[in-house]
């Protein structure tokens, strides 16, 4: 077994480098220790959970190890509990929802984006998820989820996610059946079907089969990788069925458990996590980290993962909680329909969170689609008095982070210095200004910054300097088709993030991927290295 | 310094996991091996190997990651000794080598003096 020197080193090796963690001590009657007595009764193996406060909002496990290790990140339970104050809110329209969900998708995206080492595409979705006016939804805070009433809504929020991880955990002493049962696997792979048809068109459906068929490692569809988060799923809704009732008989009012209104929590949080993980997902793609490893089919994997769930929760309320043996037929089939109509109104709710939603997601992913010059809006925006203190207070708390992932970037401390002088933001902005050498291709019908086709994307180079431009230039014209020019062009920006933008708004709209690098990177460094050895090039 | 220990955490593929464990258990470490589980639901993509050690075998162990790294890849090697940390990233067996070269001034580990020296069967 790793002693607890070990353990809090793997710990440390996982978050960011001033992120305070600290294992939790089972003192006390607290609900999480409720929870946490409920989980000792079935587990059945050693685990460690360690509290993560001031990381970016990221939960998970490292269930193979002895003890295993789970992650209790605070900031994750302060957006997950932020999702759940919005998508709820009655009070908001359904444009004002989409904008406010807007904000805080990119919002989460940005911090990730940070932790995954890309800081400058993190403050340009940082400034965007910025409120331009009034609309605005303040965060929810973990003193604010401290002093939710204890009851479905606080366990499901605190806890739901927690016990996700814990039910891996669980997995490690009672591993899904090896081999898989036929019946199951037949099951599952219909559910899988029926999913891919309601999601996809006939045709596209077909090529998810084909595409799926050709992979080269496992994805979230696989019966192994899909089975267990099955298990986690049920494994969570049991112990949070048990430990609230606990909680409740606790606290001397056991007649407020009620078994259909936990279920609705837990269906509610089941899509609000989804959209923490498609979060996750964008962030990874955007900072370029394992683009390759991107997981086309988590979608798919959750919605089969939803059925599941629904039919798992209409035994377990038709039974009253007992084995699901004992669960007649008929009531059922009564609960089903009951949660299908309970998760038709939360869609309902989710429609209008999801268009937000889905604008941050394309800001993240398609730089063509970000908006430019952002850092000009916000100088101006510092100066508004109806915006000022909550853009002062959101940068602020994002520069925290920062400081305690231990990042350093120009664009953090153009941020840090609009903070410290928010009257000066415009002088501050204008001396920030550089320009960027871009070569540019003319002639025959085209206009357009000039790329080199390297293996899988087409390489944009902006360059600092006059000389080194110029002699790139000068190497690269012999290639071009007759008829063509390579000529300069010059963009004055704060941020390279903008001359990103700008870049692929100026590129044709059917076009390979695009790599942009800017000299002095180790991204540029790295493609001269490649040009100079040959390995640049696409095969013949 | 003689019952220091370093805790050794290694982020790799899972192809890289068990014979990273063999080896470490080849030397008398006990390691231990887990996949990193995101909330997302998505399959497992880095394995993380973990092991306690002696602060005088840690320049074995490293010796015996620069062969492994020729062979497997590994995402980052990084030695923890009580608030200090030692690590690389994407290591060749050369960044191993500089990694034990770094270990060894900060700790003052003498070269030729530990089991790093001996063969490992010795």
């Amino acid at each position: 077994m790793l002693d607890d020197t070990v353990l809090d080193h793997v710990v440390r090796s996982q978050v960011g480098a001033a992120v305070r963690t600290w294992r939790h001590e089972r003192d006390g009657h607290s609900p999480m220790n409720v929870v946490l007595d409920v989980v000792d009764e079935v587990i059945g193996h050693p685990y460690a959970v360690y509290w993560v406060d001031g990381d970016v909002p990221e939960m998970f496990s490292l269930p193979g190890l002895d003890p295993s290790v789970v992650l209790f990140n605070t900031r994750y339970l302060e957006m997950i509990g932020h999702l759940r104050e919005i998508v709820t809110a009655r009070h908001l329209s359904p444009e004002l929802m989409a904008e406010v969900a807007e904000q805080v998708s990119l919002r989460i995206i940005a911090e990730l984006a940070l932790r995954y080492g890309d800081p400058g595409l993190a403050c340009h979705l940082l400034v965007e998820s910025l409120p331009a006016s009034t609309t605005y939804h303040p965060p929810v805070t973990l003193r604010d989820l401290e002093r939710t009433p204890v009851g479905h809504h606080y366990m499901s929020v605190w806890f739901y996610p927690l016990l996700h991880e814990l039910g891996h955990v669980h997995a490690v002493t009672h591993p899904p059946g090896r081999p898989e049962p036929a019946d199951a696997a037949e099951h599952l792979d219909r559910l899988i079907d029926e999913v891919t048809r309601g999601l996809f068109a006939a045709d596209r459906h077909d090529d998810v089969r084909e595409w799926r068929r050709r992979r080269s490692r496992p994805d979230s569809l696989d019966h192994g990788v899909l089975r267990e988060e099955l298990d986690a799923d049920m494994f969570s809704a049991q112990v949070l069925y048990t430990a609230t009732a606990r909680v409740l008989q606790r606290d001397g009012t056991p007649d407020a458990f009620r078994a259909d209104q936990l279920a609705g929590e837990i269906l509610l949080m089941f899509g609000l996590m989804q959209f923490m993980n498609s979060c996750v997902m964008v962030a990874r793609y955007g900072a370029r980290l394992g683009r390759e490893a991107i997981d086309a089919f988590n979608v798919v994997a959750h919605s089969v993962r939803l059925n599941v769930m629904i039919d798992f929760l209409s035994v377990h309320l038709a039974s009253g909680g007992r084995p699901v043996r004992g669960a007649d037929p008929a009531a059922v089939e009564e609960m089903h329909a009951a949660l299908l109509a309970m998760h038709a109104r939360m869609n309902e709710q989710f429609t209008a969170f999801e268009v937000g939603h889905a604008r941050a997601m394309r800001h993240s992913v398609l730089p063509e689609e970000r908006g430019l010059n952002v850092f000009d809006r916000l100088a101006e925006a510092f100066t508004h008095e109806a915006t000022a203190a909550v853009i002062r207070s959101e940068t602020e708390r994002f520069l925290d982070l920062a400081r305690t992932l231990d990042v350093q970037h120009p664009d953090l401390d153009l941020l840090a210095a609009f903070v410290a002088r928010p009257a000066d933001a415009a002088e501050t902005l204008d001396r920030q200004q550089r320009v960027f050498l871009v070569p540019w291709v003319t002639g025959e019908g085209v206009d357009q910054p000039f790329g080199l086709p390297a293996h899988d994307e087409l390489v944009v180079f902006v360059f600092a300097t006059q000389r080194a431009v110029e002699l790139f230039a000068e190497e690269c014209r012999p290639m071009l088709a007759p008829g063509l020019d390579l000529k300069l062009a010059a963009f004055v920006s704060p941020t390279n993030q903008n001359v990103i933008t700008l870049l692929f708004q100026l590129l044709p709209e059917h076009r390979p991927h695009i790599e942009v690098v800017f000299q002095d990177s180790d991204a540029f460094t790295e493609r001269f290295r490649q040009l100079g050895d040959g390995t640049f090039w696409p095969p013949e | 310094m003689g019952s220091e220990r370093v805790t050794l955490v290694a982020v790799c593929a899972e192809e890289a996991a068990q014979p990273l464990v063999d080896t470490l258990t080849a030397r008398g470490v006990a390691a231990q091996a887990s996949g990193r589980r995101n909330l997302d639901g998505a399959a497992v993509t880095s394995w993380m190997v973990v092991a306690g050690v002696a602060l005088k075998m840690a320049p074995d162990i490293l010796r015996a990651l620069a062969e492994l790294v020729r062979e497997f890849r590994v995402g980052r090697v990084e030695m923890n000794l009580a608030e200090r940390t030692f690590a690389v990233d994407n290591p060749g067996p050369a960044d191993i080598e500089e990694l034990l070269r770094q270990f060894r001034a900060a700790t003052e580990l003498p070269a030729g003096d530990d089991a790093a020296d001996r063969p490992p069967d010795a």
